[in-house]
């Protein structure tokens, strides 16, 4: 479809209808949180017209398709699409925003009263608004010809300033290593510090790294304490768990959802929800109603037996295991092709279950920490991933995706999917991707002959 | 300049495989390891042979150990699994078990591929990246601690005191000599190269220390008495510094060599870095302080430029050793280190001092292009010196 018949697409038809769908809704809370709590509010006129802009600010939009007729879709574009502006003004309003990386649980970010931003995940909302990968390219200019295409973008975003940031913070340990790096290369622009988050054979009832754990976490408290002069309280860490938890089960149900026959989500739509799991976009209640609407627009679907735009008939089920591909259009690519991504394993571990309320919060953080199966070792994770393969059943195929130039996926991928294969029979595919957009074709004809695959089986 | 315990090395290099088969068959346990976080000390007090695998280099290897890791891991972690693959090299072969406390997070994914594949046993040490707080120190101590009792258990020797006490002396005279061997290369007209000192160096990775610090002490009292060879100096002073580079991996190093490169010191922790490393007293606490104190592999973030330990480090050699250009030397997918160059040029460049980053692998493919590329940075620093001169 060329760019006048999909601007045409957008504003006369689905596109008009999701313009309406927001005006009928409106008070959504949509904007980020500020630092003592409160909230402004966006109206769904200003979403809608932030929209209506988008057409022109956004190029990148028209690239993928969501399924417009879900209830919430709008709202989510909005989110991912207004981030940029959206933490702009939350620091003119004097928030503190922190950086984390995929991993670190959001709850003790916003629990301690700062915003949390993951700039791996800015980075690709950037990108997608662009519609181009130069933010990419650029940071890979200065970091590294190897950078893995997320980090390369990270670093560009906290360089360049496009999205504010106050200081670094994140937890480093055992999962998506380069980011250590990154925020390293990043020293001259802005101030941090980082979390240990330690390795190997200690587990939470081997005392020394649990306290150590711990201890970190304590030291991560009381920075932000000194970072936003305000005293923390465990109560508020308590409600954030409550929050968060809430945001965990929606996209569990969502999830769940998208295994029914027909699916009521598609792929796109499904990857757009548990992505936003690992900031929520910088405001986890504006991320709760969003969430909420969609889930109540996919049961409302299930309920009525009915199919989702976009996808075929039977499709094949696939799970994504390693890194999430950060191409979006590969997701529309999957439905138009007889497939249907029902869950991504890098998402699905920060919200598989919830944070226990009850015992104390900074301990229960640490154990969060400790016990994430992306930090286990590689055995331990795939026997996690086999076990959630087994639970959900109905997957057809797994895909294993490397980021090119990412240290932490590729050393695990054929020790994960040897596993995978050996345990339950599922045929593995293991992919590489770089910067979205660059190899589409090859990756359609891999993934065609993957299902082809499949179905003979 | 020929030096007879150097020759003595060679000799001993060459029947070190015979000499670590019979030391097997009479019941020695020989525990390999790759990072130089590896407490020799600790396996030594427990009447170990301790051996730092080398042999590296190999593109083949690398290219078998992408069938495990992929090919976007670095040359190095694809190397170890290409070569425990192969079955063919006795250093892996002979070893008993691997015992690492990896910085570098691909090394441990390299472990979990031995343990995985080839059922070899495996003892992972975790390594704070909080290395330069105390909690981080007391956190490696207890990391030690689990360590020594595995090692108790393997060799059945029970932890001795005396053993220890004898073992940090070892090690800390063979330290010594080594840092007295670097001292030397301070001098603008040196009775040693730089290229001796890395062999000297990297025999200790593989001989029976106590032979080796008897060596050590040899070649030292040569080079004591030895005369420099004016004819050999030379004004360009070069500095290699960067990541990984095994023994074995000589690829950039026969380039600087090819175009009369003449490199004065290493910064690297195949060479110079493990030799910084202080014990002060005989105990874990103080072993896990004397090794989380040394000058930090690349793979260890440090927080803040201001007071970068890498940094102070990297200034003072360039004082010492009268440097005027440096190679900083990465191996492709190793973002510990090459994500650092940009920093590392801004430290270097303010001294007003030539900077070269190559990133590679080891392949030959690229091997012109880097032998253009150095022999244009070599011109330059000349012309520099020229320019100063006149």
């Amino acid at each position: 479809m060329n760019i006048f018949r999909k601007i045409k697409f957008l504003v006369t038809g689905s596109r008009l209808r999701f313009g309406l769908g927001i005006i009928k809704n409106p008070g959504i809370i949509t904007s980020i949180r500020r630092i003592d709590g409160r909230y402004t509010k966006s109206s769904a006129i200003n979403i809608f017209w932030f929209l209506t802009r988008a057409l022109w600010r956004f190029p990148g939009i028209f690239d993928y398709q969501p399924d417009p007729s879900l209830h919430g879709v709008s709202e989510l574009t909005y989110m991912i699409l207004s981030l940029e502006e959206r933490l702009k003004k939350a620091k003119r309003d004097g928030a503190k925003i922190v950086a984390k990386w995929p991993a670190n649980p959001t709850d003790l970010y916003f629990g301690c009263g700062v915003i949390a931003l993951d700039p791996f995940f800015a980075g690709y909302c950037r990108i997608l608004a662009d519609g181009t990968s130069d933010i990419a390219k650029r940071g890979r200019a200065m970091l590294s010809e190897d950078a893995c295409p997320a980090q390369a973008a990270a670093y560009s975003i906290i360089s360049e300033e496009t999205f504010p940031l106050d200081f670094f913070y994140p937890f480093i340990g055992p999962w998506c290593y380069d980011s250590q790096y990154c925020f390293e290369a990043l020293r001259h622009k802005v101030d941090g510090d980082y979390g240990d988050h330690p390795v190997f054979d200690y587990k939470e009832d081997e005392k020394p790294s649990f306290d150590y754990m711990v201890g970190e976490i304590k030291r991560f408290i009381a920075k932000m304490e000194e970072f936003t002069g305000s005293k923390f309280d465990l109560e508020s860490l308590r409600r954030e768990f409550v929050i968060e938890n809430e945001l965990r089960e929606a996209l569990r149900e969502i999830t769940g959802f998208a295994m029914l026959d027909p699916p009521p989500i598609n792929s796109l739509d499904l990857v757009l929800c548990i992505f936003i799991s690992s900031d929520w976009l910088g405001d986890p209640e504006a991320a709760l109603q969003v969430l909420t609407r969609i889930r109540d627009g996919v049961r409302a679907r299930a309920q009525a037996g009915q199919k989702a735009q976009n996808i075929t008939d039977k499709p094949l089920r696939l799970l994504i295991t390693g890194i999430a591909w950060g191409d979006l259009g590969l997701y529309n690519m999957v439905d138009e092709i007889g497939g249907q991504i029902i869950g991504s394993e890098c998402v699905l571990n920060l919200y598989y279950e919830d944070i226990d309320t009850t015992g104390d919060p900074v301990r229960t953080i640490a154990k969060r920490f400790m016990t994430t199966p992306y930090a286990l070792p590689a055995k331990e994770r795939a026997k996690w991933t086999v076990k959630n393969i087994q639970r959900l059943k109905k997957v057809d195929g797994v895909i294993f995706n490397c980021n090119f130039g990412c240290n932490y996926q590729t050393a695990e991928a054929r020790m994960v999917t040897d596993t995978i294969k050996r345990e339950t029979g599922i045929p593995c595919l293991i992919t590489d991707t770089d910067l979205p957009q660059e190899n589409r074709g090859q990756m359609r004809t891999r993934l065609e002959a993957f299902l082809e695959l499949i179905r003979q089986a | 300049m020929e030096f007879s315990a150097l020759e003595k090395i060679d000799d001993l290099l060459g029947k070190r495989v015979d000499e670590l088969k019979e030391a097997k068959s009479s019941g020695k346990k020989i525990v390999g390891y790759f990072c130089c976080y590896i407490p020799e000390e600790i396996i030594h007090a427990h009447g170990m042979i301790p051996l730092r695998l080398s042999q590296f280099g190999d593109n083949n290897a690398a290219s078998i150990g992408a069938s495990y890791l992929t090919a976007n891991a670095c040359p190095f972690a694809r190397s170890c699994v290409g070569i425990k693959h192969s079955g063919k090299n006795d250093y892996f072969e002979l070893t008993d078990m691997i015992a690492d406390a990896p910085a570098c997070m691909q090394m441990r994914r390299v472990l979990e591929v031995f343990e995985t594949y080839f059922n070899t046993k495996i003892i992972l040490i975790s390594i704070p990246r909080q290395f330069y707080s105390e909690k981080g120190q007391s956190f490696f101590a207890n990391s030690l601690k689990v360590f020594s009792k595995k090692l108790e258990s393997e060799s059945g020797n029970a932890f001795d005191s005396i053993c220890f006490n004898k073992a940090v002396e070892l090690y800390r005279d063979i330290r010594n000599r080594q840092r007295r061997l670097y001292e030397y290369l301070k001098s603008t007209e040196p009775v040693i190269s730089w290229a001796q000192v890395m062999k000297a160096i990297r025999a200790g990775f593989l001989l029976d220390r106590v032979k080796y610090l008897e060596l050590l002490n040899e070649l030292v009292s040569e080079v004591d008495s030895a005369t420099p060879d004016k004819n050999a100096c030379s004004n360009i002073r070069l500095l290699l510094a960067g990541g990984m580079l095994a023994p074995g991996d000589d690829k950039i190093l026969r380039i600087i060599d090819e175009v009369n490169g003449n490199i004065v010191m290493d910064e690297l922790c195949t060479g110079s870095r493990g030799i910084y490393v202080d014990v002060k007293a005989a105990d874990i606490a103080h072993i896990a302080r004397g090794y989380l104190s040394n000058i930090p592999c690349g793979s260890l973030p440090y927080p803040r430029l201001e007071g970068d330990p890498r940094h102070k480090h990297l200034k003072r050699i360039i004082k010492d050793y009268h440097i005027n250009g440096v190679i900083y030397y990465t191996l492709r997918f190793c973002d510990a280190y090459s994500f650092k160059a940009a920093h590392t040029r801004e430290i270097v460049s303010f001294y007003n001092i030539k900077f070269l980053h190559i990133n590679s692998d080891h392949s030959t493919s690229d091997v012109h292009q880097i032998r253009t590329r150095i022999e244009a940075f070599i011109e330059s620093i000349g012309n520099g010196i020229d320019e100063h001169i006149s």
